[in-house]
């Protein structure tokens, strides 16, 4: 590096303060949109994708004239025939509109809270003592239920129009409250009552394949064996889960289109020409004996320092807005309007292809689009120039 | 060595120091721990239901489960679930 090439670059940006700081500060923001944008997409990404493993490897469901509609229970019996189906389960779950509060819950029917996975459920509940006539509830779902005077117990409307009363056995732990904020699970039979499912019927029927590799093979053999269900598989909602995002981003798309725009107006002022007065410097330059090669370095330095700091500053000022202020605005382009929003923060996480993408997308070109300039000005003769 | 690049040269460590400070906080305090996803996937183990509960909408709550033709099962009339009904859904004054 050479010191005195790099104090006449920095000479340079202090004698054209204004209009450097102004390239700085465009960068910076066009930086910190882009990796705010990113870095939100990464993590809610990153949440969707941790429990996908554990999700189960098909689901089955039943359609009348295209909607969902109840699925004949016995199924799942002769679905275990199908050789490497390890488990076949109906549930029982839906929504229930809570119309004081307006909002819907999702309400998940379970085989009796003793026999069932007791263990599991205790891990996940702030509470040891689960009565099988109670419900567990998300924590948004209590905070709704608190703020319309039902502490202890909620009358559920029936679909005949009668009153069921359930009481609050305990509240879902808040480091699941991204997945359980607005979940209600009681009694799978209490739901079926809830919702006025016939003895037998079920929502859908979750299939657990032993080897993963056979689930488009069970799959298959599902959708040959019984064509009027909807066979999704665990790859299936992976797929949902992608286009989700790529729809969001289109949204984001909008934002990144608009901060390029702004940058490539930028870069094209800068590869349009010099002014004349940039020209007459390079020219003096070249007379008192700088080669090319000198005036390059000073331009390179110089648009290295402005697009290098821009760089970092805004990459330091997005991750202080995603995950210490969590977003604001932004995230809401994912979330969207709901009465019952959790508050959850934001997953750290270091995407480093993101950090390398937003470094190429703006450090090279910016160098670029000073160097060329300075370039074609440089290699004229200096009389020329400065004529 | 100027002043200006002695400047430049700790302007340069400050925000990389800065940057490398904000990210190891980050890591400590802001990112998943081991505990936190081994309850995350006991609760979806145990619940079997995809997507997250940033909406409670039934038609996106469960967006991977659903069809299109649902969206009209689940919310007749596209009510009071989104700002842009309140355009067609005016609420009754009891």
């Amino acid at each position: 590096m050479n010191i005195q090439l790099l104090e006449y670059a920095l000479k340079y940006l202090q004698r054209n303060f204004f209009k450097n700081i102004f390239i700085f500060v465009v960068l910076t923001l066009m930086t910190w949109l882009l990796a705010s944008m990113f870095f939100i997409t990464n993590s809610m990404k990153y949440e969707l994708n941790l429990t996908l493993d554990t999700l189960p490897d098909i689901i089955l469901q039943h359609k009348k004239g295209g909607i969902s509609s109840t699925i004949d229970e016995s199924i799942s019996m002769q679905i275990l025939e199908i050789p490497g189906v390890e488990s076949s389960q109906p549930r029982v779950w839906g929504y229930y509109y809570f119309e004081k509060a307006e909002v819907y819950f999702s309400i998940l029917g379970i085989d009796e809270f003793e026999k069932q996975n007791r263990q599991t459920l205790l891990n996940i509940v702030d509470t040891q003592n689960i009565e099988s006539n109670s419900m567990i509830v998300g924590q948004g779902v209590a905070k709704i239920l608190e703020q319309n005077y039902y502490k202890e117990y909620f009358n559920f409307i029936k679909e005949d129009g009668s009153v069921m009363k359930v009481y609050i056995g305990g509240t879902f732990k808040s480091q699941t409250l991204l997945e359980s904020n607005d979940m209600i699970v009681m009694d799978k039979n209490s739901v079926r009552d809830l919702f006025g499912y016939a003895s037998g019927e079920a929502t859908d029927i979750a299939i657990k394949v032993t080897n993963k590799l056979e689930v488009p093979t069970v799959a298959l053999k599902i959708t040959q064996n019984y064509p009027n269900l909807r066979v999704l598989t665990n790859e299936d909602i992976r797929v949902s889960y992608e286009n989700i995002f790529n729809y969001k981003n289109g949204l984001f798309l909008a934002l990144f289109v608009s901060s390029i725009f702004t940058f490539f107006i930028i870069v094209y002022d800068r590869l349009s020409g010099m002014s004349s007065a940039q020209k007459r410097e390079i020219g003096i330059l070249k007379a008192i004996g700088w080669r090319v090669e000198d005036v390059l370095k000073a331009k390179l330095y110089e648009s290295l320092i402005i697009s290098i700091f821009a760089y970092l500053l805004g990459i330091f000022l997005a991750f202080s807005f995603v995950y210490l202020l969590n977003a604001p605005l932004l995230k809401d382009i994912f979330i969207g309007y709901s009465q019952m929003k959790p508050a959850f923060e934001l997953a750290f996480l270091v995407d480093f292809q993101t950090l390398f993408l937003l470094f190429f997308l703006s450090v090279p070109i910016y160098v670029i689009a000073t160097i060329i300039p300075s370039w074609k000005v440089a290699t004229l003769d200096a009389d020329e120039v400065m004529r | 060595m100027s002043r200006r690049i002695t400047f430049l040269f700790f302007s340069f460590v400050a925000i990389v120091s800065l940057l490398i400070v904000e990210m190891i906080y980050l890591a400590i305090f802001h990112s998943l721990d081991e505990k936190d996803i081994q309850m995350k996937s006991s609760f979806s183990r145990y619940i079997g239901l995809p997507n997250l509960a940033i909406t409670n909408t039934p038609s996106l709550r469960h967006a991977s489960l659903n069809s299109v033709f649902d969206i009209y099962s689940l919310d007749p009339v596209l009510r009071e679930y989104d700002k842009g009904t309140y355009v067609i859904f005016m609420k009754k004054d009891f």
